[in-house]
């Protein structure tokens, strides 16, 4: 039996997550173009989300 | 309004909240109501304005530091109202803070203060925790500053808190400023709280719900009424607390809050309750005539995300209720499609108190923090809780249980998983699996490791002790060749694991050695191993079989019986209890409760051990060589005895007494001045019997006899450590007098001597042979164990009083009538005084306040005495521990005790502090037994002196017995009192109770005090305590300010100095000699130094006690000089002497012929020619 697939997204915050892939992506989040398993996609997240802070803050910090 | 969908759906309604930072919103509540007391302590209150002004200089000593917008400072501080100004500080300056408890183990929060890259930690116990951690600079509480602008944003994090992780690894939760202001403005409107409100301050600050405690107050105008850690953990004290503080709403977890009675606290108008599920009955209990409110939320949703009101008619499982204002809440399946209502689900939550997400964690944050599908709102997260629920029809909801293998144990919300990577990690460990099962005492752990030689408990403890907090250590361990495998999945059998945990915490654990309680237990308590065991003990210490909810100090329990307790519960039940937590925990079920939550002990007793001295017996020794002629250390009673005495039947008893307890047939003979202890085969004793009958005034002659008696010169080496005389007054009247050796003794042997003479001579009157059962331990048992336990905690023992006592003055000077002998001499007289009926009520009630015993409260009114006697506000005075620490040493004579500094600190402090103060180093110096008194003094480097005792001048004795009866068969018999031979210290303060009332009873050495000024002194003390009980509160100095009377204050003119002080230095005319300027007695004691202090070189000016030298190498030194010499030399005078200039000058100047030391010198170097001879250097280094 496969896997479940997930795809990586984010949203305008930059905050990261994972979502089901086939399903329809909600309202505000973009697909990162990075498909595989849950641990594939957790694993993808830890390296590409490296600053952690949500975009509105990052940006008035700046 | 709530929504409620078709689906298990609900949403919050939409409530506003304000755009700003934490800090802004208290900065604008301070100058809306400056005055207004924003935290209170008992008698410590801040005002907005205060606490403001505090916050601010933590802010400006940060800011100083470089901490700005989201840098993380460690927050590490005790339960004090500055804590809430270092929170406030933190935030003010920008930062985010992060909890970091004191106390708390201490690998696990470097470990947290690593992950979160902390470099400044802040709070009064900082330097405590992290003055050591490297790369960490800790910084106490700086002083007021003047306020500066926040300069964070609502969304830069506020707080950052660690939560158990499954990887053994605790995760921290990023919480913002906009999360807690949404939170607080959700939980104000849902709770119905105002500028009125006064807040129960209990939660730890790492804890999220202290997120409540505080800013739902700060942010209204209210009161945060902070409780210090010792009335958070006691419920007499927490109610007592709530009362006296008029706290009227607060959040409390249902563990805690099932401990009081709701009609203690009828002003706590709102109650939430939560942080574990809470029973339908306490609901029950709680509900009627307040507002009840459940509350359920993960640190992840910022506090609470459901909440809602209970009434006293729900059923369990009660519902948690509904989303807080502005969240939501979803209740779906594992592909995360939502269920249909009233169906199982795992609760999601969604809103704007989700946190940021993991510190420094970026897969674990995008598991749990998931795209909203659901709401329609762009780019939302829900947080998966974990938890399973379902909605009732009402849109409540009601909670399950975990998804995973998270558990709640004592209200700490526990990852399994984190348990068991921390015991993998322990060297010797092959797998383990960690479970909870329902116990005696709530829900515990129990840990299973392989192979069966996994490390010991001891071990075990010792690793994990310092990375799992007290609620994850694993309850029991059990120790297999494997774990259980489930035979279709392969996998480990956890339902297998859980059944064998629920069995092994029922079950007492094996304890080898040792015997069963088995003392008669009331049948109410006999279903539940744990309580029956413990009641067993219980009975047989206090007397009565206690109830669940008997009370410890009601019950006649004192600081003795506590620590017998403990000693039982160590010895029978291989639990492991502090004092401090029976005190603490008062009630007989939760000292229960907390027995079989107790780490086990590891103490082992071995048996049959030769005689063996311990150090406190090596003390007196020393003490005794010093002074050979005076008896300070003998202990004296007599008894008169009325009715036909049957002598010969006495005498037998005697002899079965000293077959028992062996220690009474020891000599301590020496060799090379090392003492050591040989016993002597039992004889039969023979009871001398003066005849007084014929005397003309046979009380006095009684009297003059009892007191020569008390003051007969033990031979230790020699001659029996004890002497028994019987007077005899008439033919049915007889004092049978009794003196040992303190070596051989102390206060609690006597009641146990007094048994066994009883039972002796009840079976020889009876004509039966009076042989007393063999001991399970002798004292050289003791002497063993306590070897190895001093061995054992030594060195972080002495670590710990080197720290406490650093900088404490080591002469204690009390205003006297005359100079100080340039000799210590042991003089002794006695004076005592009783508290009045009112005084004595006060110090009890007070006692009984502050959780604490009559003697903590005398010992502070005696610091206060003393410290207005002598001007200072630090002293040391001794106090006195007994170390019968395990059962088997109960019955045994011998002596226990030991002489601890006690470091007394006055400075502006109400009494009731005072009295905290003395309780915590009464307990301290309990608790750190593993450094005897000489290695104490020492690690501190106190100097040697002839005219006093080290350190110790003063003592304080409050090892309190009531005086154990003597029954002899036949014979009435009443104590008669016999003068104490001799003084010890300057002044022994002994606390007693004589006829239900407290008093003090003092020795004193009449060469430095007259009669008329210790009367007048404890006239004095009395008074004092007299007022201090009566205002505890007030600053302590402040009270009673004319005590004590010039007469006790004001020394005698030149009283204050050292009678015959010797001018230093040796006499002209008998140096130099020799080719290297040494002459050849200097010679002759550096080389006996040299061997004695193992060292290549001595200096003639060296102190004997700077360089490695202690009161027991003296001895050696004593013993090889006589011998070397073939003289008579006092040991005093090496004291006197203590280099080696100054010592040959005595001697030589002593001495009849000079040629002996010469000759001598010969032998010595003929002696020393097959060892290394260290090479001469010039300028007198020998």
């Amino acid at each position: 039996m496969a896997e479940p697939r997930f795809l990586v997204v984010r949203n305008d915050e930059e905050q990261y997550s994972i979502w089901p892939a086939g399903r329809d992506l909600p309202a505000g989040w973009y697909d990162m173009g990075f498909a595989g398993t849950r641990e594939e996609c957790l694993a993808h997240i830890d390296t590409v989300w490296t600053d952690m802070r949500p975009r509105s803050v990052r940006e008035s910090a700046s | 309004m709530t929504d409620i969908l078709s689906v298990s759906a609900v949403r919050g309604e939409s409530l506003p909240w304000p755009d700003a930072t934490l800090a802004e919103l208290v900065v604008a509540q301070a100058a809306r109501t400056p005055d207004a007391v924003a935290v209170r302590q008992w008698d410590t209150r801040l005002s907005y304005a205060e606490l403001l002004s505090r916050a601010a200089g933590v802010a400006a000593t940060l800011r100083a530091r470089g901490v700005g917008r989201q840098t993380r400072v460690g927050v590490c501080g005790t339960r004090r109202p500055d804590l809430v100004a270092t929170v406030l500080g933190v935030l003010l300056a920008g930062g985010c803070y992060v909890p970091l408890e004191p106390g708390g183990p201490r690998r696990r929060l470097r470990g947290i203060a690593a992950d979160a890259g902390l470099s400044l930690v802040v709070g009064d116990a900082a330097e405590a925790e992290f003055g050591a951690a490297p790369g960490v600079e800790a910084i106490g509480l700086p002083g007021p500053a003047p306020l500066t602008p926040c300069p964070a944003r609502p969304g830069d994090p506020a707080y950052v808190l660690f939560t158990s992780g499954s990887t053994g690894r605790p995760k921290g939760v990023l919480t913002t400023h906009r999360n807690v202001v949404e939170f607080v403005s959700g939980v104000v409107a849902l709770s119905g709280a105002d500028a009125g409100v006064r807040s129960l301050g209990i939660a730890s600050l790492g804890f999220d719900a202290a997120t409540m405690d505080l800013f739902v107050p700060l942010l209204l105008g209210g009161t945060v009424q902070l409780l210090g850690a010792e009335d958070r953990a006691d419920p007499v004290r927490l109610a007592r607390f709530i009362v006296a503080h008029e706290v009227n709403w607060g959040f409390i977890t249902p563990t805690v809050l099932a401990m009081l009675d709701p009609e203690e606290v009828p002003d706590w108008r709102t109650v939430l309750c939560g942080g574990e599920a809470v029973p339908a009955a306490l609901a029950a209990r709680w509900a009627p005539g307040r507002r009840f409110l459940n509350g359920y939320g993960p640190t992840e949703t910022t506090v609470l995300a459901v909440s809602g009101p209970l009434s006293a008619t729900e059923a369990d499982p009660v519902p948690i209720g509904r989303p807080l204002p502005n969240h939501r809440a979803y209740v779906v399946d594992a592909a995360l499609d939502p269920v249909p209502v009233g169906e199982t689900g795992e609760l999601l939550i969604g809103g704007p108190g989700l946190a940021d997400g993991y510190l420094g964690r970026p897969a674990l944050t995008a598991e749990r923090f998931v795209p909203d599908p659901f709401s329609g709102l762009p780019g939302e997260r829900l947080y998966r809780t974990g938890d399973l629920v379902r909605h009732d029809l009402d849109g409540r909801i009601i909670y399950l249980g975990r998804a995973d293998r998270q558990v709640k144990i004592r209200g700490q919300r526990i990852e399994l998983g984190e348990v068991e990577a921390v015991l993998a990690d322990l060297p010797g460990v092959a797998s383990v699996a960690v479970e909870a099962v329902a116990g005696p005492a709530g829900t515990e752990l129990v840990a299973f490791l392989t192979p069966t030689d996994a490390p010991d408990d001891a071990r075990l403890r010792a690793y994990a002790g310092s990375r799992l907090t007290a609620a994850m250590l694993p309850a029991r361990v059990l120790r297999r060749a494997a774990l259980p495998v489930s035979p279709t999945s392969g996998k480990l059998d956890r339902p297998a694991l859980r059944a064998l945990a629920a069995t092994a915490l029922t079950t007492p654990p094996a304890e080898p050695g040792g015997t069963p309680a088995d003392a008669v237990v009331p049948a109410a308590l006999t279903d539940d191993p744990v309580a029956a065991a413990v009641a067993g003990i219980w009975t047989r210490l206090l007397g009565t079989p206690p109830g669940p909810d008997t009370d410890f100090l009601a019950a006649g329990g004192n600081s003795i019986a506590a620590m017998r307790l403990v000693a039982a519960l160590r010895d029978e039940l291989g639990r492991q209890v502090d004092t401090r937590e029976v005190f603490a925990l008062r009630g007989f079920g939760r000292l229960v409760e907390q027995v079989a939550v107790a780490p086990s002990a590891g103490d082992e007793l071995s048996t049959g051990n030769p005689p063996t001295l311990s150090p406190p017996q090596r003390r007196l020794w020393f003490v005794d060589q010093l002074a050979p002629s005076s008896a300070p250390y003998n202990i004296a009673v007599a008894h008169r005895l009325r009715g036909p005495l049957d002598t010969a039947a006495l005498g037998a008893a005697l002899r079965a007494v000293a077959v028992r307890h062996d220690v009474l047939r020891w000599r301590i003979p020496q060799t090379g001045g090392v003492p050591y202890a040989v016993c002597a085969e039992p004889t039969d004793v023979a009871v001398p019997v003066v005849d007084l009958t014929d005397s003309a005034d046979r009380e006095a002659e009684l009297a003059r006899m009892l007191a020569a008696g008390a003051a007969h010169p033990f031979d230790l080496a020699t001659g029996p450590p004890w002497q028994v005389t019987v007077y005899r007054l008439g033919p049915d009247e007889h004092v049978l007098a009794v003196t040992w050796h303190h070596a051989v003794f102390d206060g609690w042997s006597e009641r146990v001597c007094y048994d066994d003479v009883a039972t002796g001579y009840g079976r020889a009157v009876a004509g039966q042979p009076p042989a007393l059962p063999e001991l399970r331990a002798r004292y050289a048992d003791y002497a063993v164990w306590r070897d190895a336990r001093d061995r054992r905690r030594g060195e972080a023992d002495l670590a710990w009083w080197a720290g406490h006592l650093s900088g404490a003055p080591t002469v204690l000077e009390l205003p006297r009538d005359r100079p100080r002998p340039a000799v210590q001499t042991y003089a002794g007289a006695e004076a005592s005084i009783r508290l009045s009926a009112t005084a004595d009520h006060a110090v009890r009630e007070l006692a009984e306040r502050r959780g604490t015993t009559v003697a903590a409260v005398l010992l502070a009114a005696f610091g206060e005495l003393i410290a207005r006697l002598t001007g200072g506000d630090d002293h040391v005075l001794g106090a006195i521990v007994a170390d019968r620490r395990l059962a088997a040493f109960d019955d045994v004579v011998g002596l226990f005790i030991d002489t601890v500094p006690v470091r007394v600190r006055t400075a502006g402090a109400s009494f009731a502090e005072l009295v905290d103060r003395c309780a915590g180093e009464l307990h301290d110096a309990t608790a750190h037994p593993g450094a005897p008194l000489e290695r104490i003094v020492e690690a501190l480097g106190v100097g040697r002196d002839t005219a006093r005792a080290p350190l110790v001048q003063v003592l304080f004795n409050v090892l309190n017995f009531a005086p154990p009866r003597l029954d002899l068969s036949g014979l009435s018999t009443e104590p008669v009192a016999v003068p104490k031979p001799g003084s010890p210290f300057d002044i022994t303060v002994y606390v007693v109770e004589r006829d239900g009332r407290a008093g003090v009873e003092v020795v004193y050495n009449p060469d430095l005090f007259d009669a008329t000024r210790i009367e007048d002194l404890l006239a004095d003390l009395a008074g004092l305590v007299d007022a201090l009980a009566a205002t505890p509160h007030a600053p302590a100095r402040a009270v009673a300010v004319d005590l004590p009377r010039p007469t006790v204050r004001v020394p005698q003119l030149g009283a204050m100095t050292v009678a015959g002080a010797e001018a230093a230095g040796p006499p002209p005319g008998l140096l130099p000699a020799g080719p290297d300027g040494l002459t050849e007695t200097e010679e002759l004691i550096a080389g006996i130094w040299r061997e004695v202090l193992e060292r290549d070189r001595v200096g003639v000016t060296d102190n004997f006690f700077d360089i490695g030298g202690h009161s027991l190498a003296l001895a050696a030194v004593h013993a090889r000089l006589t011998a070397a010499t073939g003289r008579s030399i006092r040991m005093l005078d090496l004291f006197r002497h203590p280099t080696v200039r100054a010592l040959a000058a005595s001697l030589d100047g002593a001495a009849d012929r000079p040629e002996l030391a010469r000759a001598a010198m010969r032998a010595a170097a003929r002696r020393g020619r097959t060892r290394r001879i260290p090479p001469r250097r010039p300028g007198g280094t020998a």
